[in-house]
């Protein structure tokens, strides 16, 4: 028995190196990663995978003439807890707890980058009608629809006003919406990752629909509808209005980047 | 003169990621409770949706930040088995203020986040850079370099001004603080010494060295005076590293060897902070209502601390935090968003933790005063200033 432990300890470091290289190569084939992270880091796990390889071969060289006390082994177990959660983790896809947690209204100019906001500038407060949508909404619903990301709208909500648009994304209802959503309990959302799901900011698009009643939170659904930008306290809120809301299935990525 | 060693290859391992250090302190049993706790935290069976986005987000950080900081490992193995002392000499400024104002903008060159900067930072300060210039390179590192300017360009719809002054506040206070520590503390005063006696000048290897014959390929027969040999925690040896004996015979295949076994006793030495700071930053994440913070942003000094309260538990990546801090726009003031920017990547729950591995407590307790105290005066002075961001 005791030299099952002295085993254990001389080999630890080159099994938490070598289960890191398996989990990273696990990460990188099944594309599992993109659950946590941007697709362009992929390259840097790989770069991982290599560096972990190196050195698992170096605590190989060594553990041949290596005794670890117990603080170096519970180091090292610390390692292999990340590897444990991403085994028994159930849903790799951040929900509506963490949009509630996050949200913290549709004034967000993080989004915005290939040029100052439209969505929030002065123009379009001027422009828009506080009191009912644009003039395009009534005569819009039979154009064909845009198929769209809610990252595309947050861009460009000008270009869309006022036009038929369909988008992907998951229901969430919840009370406190109503302070950020003019009254409305309901939005469709999505998380832009900028790097990590750390990071992951909640996109979200208030539904004026009964409809969405209807569906759970974090129900993945397709929304077609018009779309438009009302003023609400001075502040725009991006809307959909005219709604056909069907369930889909989650896609293999589930946020925008 | 420096006495002579056990240089027998077989001789145990006393290397710091193998050790534990002869002074036990609260830290020893930080891993085992970490361990527990992050078992019982396990989403094995579980529905709870926050105890998923809990285990997403942890597992995110880790991923994200694991790259760069076996990265940084590889670089400070590789300054360890190739740059001597004499070549740091000779590559820093002779004055010593100057080499703190280099060293706070090398991340131009050298672009580097906070979690791949204190591996190579443990080794610079091995390798003779001096202290103040290392805590410069340690807060401006992650700041000023061109990755982070074009992320704050990005987040802020490239309005410049908010990108020269993250850069530049973070540089100025990476200077002053670097400065400030270096009049403190004496080297040996602030940094701890599993792996790194700055006391007696010892290298922070671990290989056996000796003046008959045991030192690094490039450092020649001199080489044992320059770095007098350090004695382990249990005195029986004089190791303080990897244990690996390197004879000057060693060529580039040995250098490379060793640079990776370098490489590999930091990441073992420093990356179970980074996971437990991960998950602390994780719980944070999860549990905290981020518009609870905007309902007390009325006062500027309130909405500055609230923010850097945030970049402190949210510990954010300094590539990606801008992100964030963009996101407050129109609902906390402009300096309270810089305030974030700033606190961030100089120091938050991971890198308190990560910092365990090369300062000592009081040391980190004064840089932390330090960085927190420079942050709210600068941010709060910069709201008192009316029209710099209208």
């Amino acid at each position: 028995m005791r030299s099952a432990v002295e085993y254990l300890k001389r080999w630890l470091h080159p099994g938490v190196f070598a289960i890191w290289m398996l989990f990273l190569i696990y990460l990188l084939v099944s594309m599992r990663y993109v659950a946590f992270l941007r697709p362009e880091f992929g390259i840097l796990l790989a770069i991982a995978h290599l560096i972990a390889m190196g050195f698992m071969l170096a605590a190989m060289v060594r553990a041949r003439k290596t005794e670890m006390n117990e603080p170096a082994v519970l180091r090292a177990l610390v390692l292999l807890i990340p590897v444990l959660y991403t085994i028994v983790i159930p849903d790799s896809m951040l929900s509506s707890q963490a949009f509630k947690k996050r949200f913290i209204g549709t004034h967000n100019q993080a989004i915005t980058r290939q040029g100052p906001s439209t969505l929030f500038s002065q123009e379009d407060e001027n422009k828009s009608n506080p009191a009912s949508p644009s003039g395009e909404f009534e005569g819009s619903q039979s154009e064909t629809p845009l198929e769209l990301t809610i990252l595309d709208i947050f861009r460009n909500p000008d270009l869309f006003k006022g036009k038929r648009v369909v988008v992907t994304g998951m229901i969430v209802h919840d009370e406190q919406f109503k302070q950020y959503f003019g009254g409305r309990d309901a939005a469709v959302y999505r998380f832009l990752i900028n790097c990590c799901a750390a990071d992951a900011l909640p996109l979200a698009i208030a539904l004026e629909s009964d409809e969405a009643a209807a569906f759970a939170n974090d129900q993945w659904v397709q929304v077609d509808g018009i779309f438009d930008l009302q003023q609400i306290d001075g502040k725009p809120v991006p809307l959909f209005s005219k709604t056909l809301i069907k369930p889909i299935e989650a896609p293999a990525v589930p946020y925008l980047f | 003169m420096p006495t002579t060693q056990n240089a027998n290859p077989s001789t145990r391992n006393t290397d710091p990621a193998h050790m534990a250090p002869t002074n036990r302190n609260a830290f020893d049993y930080l891993p085992a409770l970490f361990l527990i706790v992050a078992v019982g935290f396990l989403p094995f069976g579980s529905e709870s949706s926050s105890l998923n986005t809990l285990a997403i987000v942890f597992i995110s950080i880790v991923l994200e930040a694991i790259p760069f900081m076996l990265f940084g490992s590889l670089v400070g193995g590789l300054i360890e088995a190739f740059v001597s002392r004499e070549r740091m000499a000779t590559i820093l400024p002779r004055k010593g203020w100057l080499t703190v104002c280099v060293a706070a903008a090398a991340g131009i060159v050298f672009p580097v986040c906070e979690c791949a900067v204190v591996p190579v930072v443990r080794r610079l300060i091995g390798k003779g850079l001096p202290f103040s210039a290392a805590i410069a390179y340690l807060l401006g590192g992650p700041i000023v370099n061109p990755i982070v300017a074009a992320s704050t360009a990005l987040a802020y719809a490239f309005d410049w001004r908010v990108v020269i002054l993250r850069l530049g506040l973070g540089y100025g206070i990476a200077v002053v603080i670097g400065m400030l520590m270096g009049k403190f503390f004496a080297g040996s005063e602030a940094i701890k010494n599993n792996g790194l006696d700055i006391e007696n000048n010892a290298i922070s290897c671990g290989h056996h060295h000796h003046s008959m014959g045991h030192s690094h390929g490039d450092e020649g027969p001199q080489a044992s005076h320059v770095f007098p040999i350090f004695t382990g925690h249990e005195g029986t040896t004089t190791a303080t590293g990897c244990g690996h004996n390197h004879t000057t015979s060693d060529k580039w295949v040995g250098k490379i060897g060793a640079a990776v076994s370098h490489a590999m006793d930091d990441f073992l030495a420093v990356g179970h902070y980074l996971v437990i700071g991960a998950f602390i930053a994780a719980l944070a994440q999860t549990y905290i209502d981020r518009a609870s913070f905007l309902s007390l942003t009325a006062v500027p000094v309130l909405a500055v601390v609230l923010m850097m309260v945030l970049a402190i538990l949210l510990n954010l990546c300094s590539e990606a935090d801008a992100f964030i801090a963009a996101s407050f726009q129109g609902l906390m003031p402009m300096p309270a968003q810089m305030a974030f920017m700033l606190t961030g990547p100089m120091f938050d729950l991971k890198l308190l933790l990560m910092y365990q591995s090369v300062f000592k407590r009081r040391a980190i307790v004064v840089l932390a005063t330090l960085i927190l105290a420079a942050v709210l005066v600068i941010t709060v002075g910069l709201d008192m200033m009316n029209g710099v961001f209208q």
